[in-house]
């Protein structure tokens, strides 16, 4: 049996249960790697395997292409704070972190009704749900309500908004003190 | 009056209106084997096909993500033949058959620009 076409044959639940599992993997050419199993790419069954660093957040990343993958196997169990790591090593910064930043509750609020105010004016049906809005039924904004908060599988609605967004004017009403130009604006 | 150039027609390019990769595409059926078994073996239901659907997904958005924070990388990649060599990530194609790539050192000299066929590539790796 053709050894490194079996990993490519096995189905997407076998995969998904070495994830966040050590593994050691033998490559062609007995290429050995070893290292948490981040993820396997299901449409080329390519390997994904981490590194991790120190708790700062170095880590080093090795990916075994699908066609070169001989034998994998699982040599130990991510706890869960490895697992949490593992599931965020990717991803853009937390949201929340953001959010922070911009001084709390009210600001938030007033941000979102800006935003509400101005998608309405240009003719876009705007719902509150909670603390997200959702636009034409089709796309949602959480918060901070920046550009990169529009959620949509309509990539024509998404490219509008996001544009929209990035245009919003300033809040009338609201002086600031220019400190290049020395005046108020 | 100069030469006519003969016109070169090149292959139509991914459906513009589609999510994602088209599996009929004759350089996919022959390139990258189908991984949707669930919909192959006979009496599977709407419930496993749906936690397939759910795992390929999950594990997919991961790799893509890995991808997207390759970009403008140094990246390690080990070849056939016991090449290895560095080069700068620039992007992948939807299939993950090419590596565009910028600075490519070889033994010969450094390509500013240059495209890595998937299928000549072991392993590569990088640093987060």
């Amino acid at each position: 049996m053709n050894t490194t076409s079996a990993w490519r044959q096995r189905t997407p639940r076998d995969w998904e249960r070495y994830v966040n599992k050590q593994v050691h993997v033998t490559a062609h050419g007995q290429q050995q790697h070893r290292g948490w199993l981040h993820t396997v790419d299901p449409v080329t069954a390519s390997v994904v395997l981490v590194r991790l660093g120190d708790a700062a957040g170095g880590c080093s990343v090795s990916v075994v292409m699908g066609h070169a993958v001989e034998q994998v196997e699982v040599v130990g169990e991510a706890d869960e704070e490895t697992a949490m790591r593992l599931s965020s090593l990717f991803r853009p910064k937390e949201r929340e972190a953001r959010a922070g930043g911009g001084g709390g509750e009210r600001e938030l609020r007033r941000r979102r009704e800006a935003l509400r105010g101005w998608l309405q004016k240009n003719r876009f049906p705007v719902e509150e749900v909670g603390e997200e809005l959702l636009v034409a039924g089709v796309l949602t904004v959480r918060p901070p309500y920046a550009e990169q908060d529009c959620l949509s599988s309509n990539q024509i609605v998404l490219a509008r908004v996001q544009g929209l967004v990035a245009r919003m004017p300033a809040p009338a009403g609201q002086t600031s003190y220019d400190l290049v130009n020395y005046r108020y604006s | 009056m100069k030469t006519p150039v003969s016109v070169l027609r090149l292959p139509r390019g991914p459906d513009p209106n589609s999510r994602g990769f088209d599996p009929s595409s004759p350089r996919f059926i022959a390139l990258c084997p189908t991984s949707i078994s669930a919909c192959n073996e006979p009496g599977t239901d709407a419930g496993s096909l749906q936690t397939e659907q759910h795992a390929r997904s999950m594990m997919r958005e991961r790799f893509l993500r890995c991808l997207l924070s390759m970009a403008n990388k140094q990246i390690q990649f080990d070849m056939y033949e016991r090449v290895k060599v560095n080069a700068t990530f620039g992007a992948s194609d939807i299939d993950v058959l090419n590596f565009q790539v910028s600075d490519l050192q070889t033994p010969i000299g450094v390509q500013s620009e240059a495209l890595i066929r998937c299928q000549d590539v072991i392993s590569y790796s990088f640093d987060m």
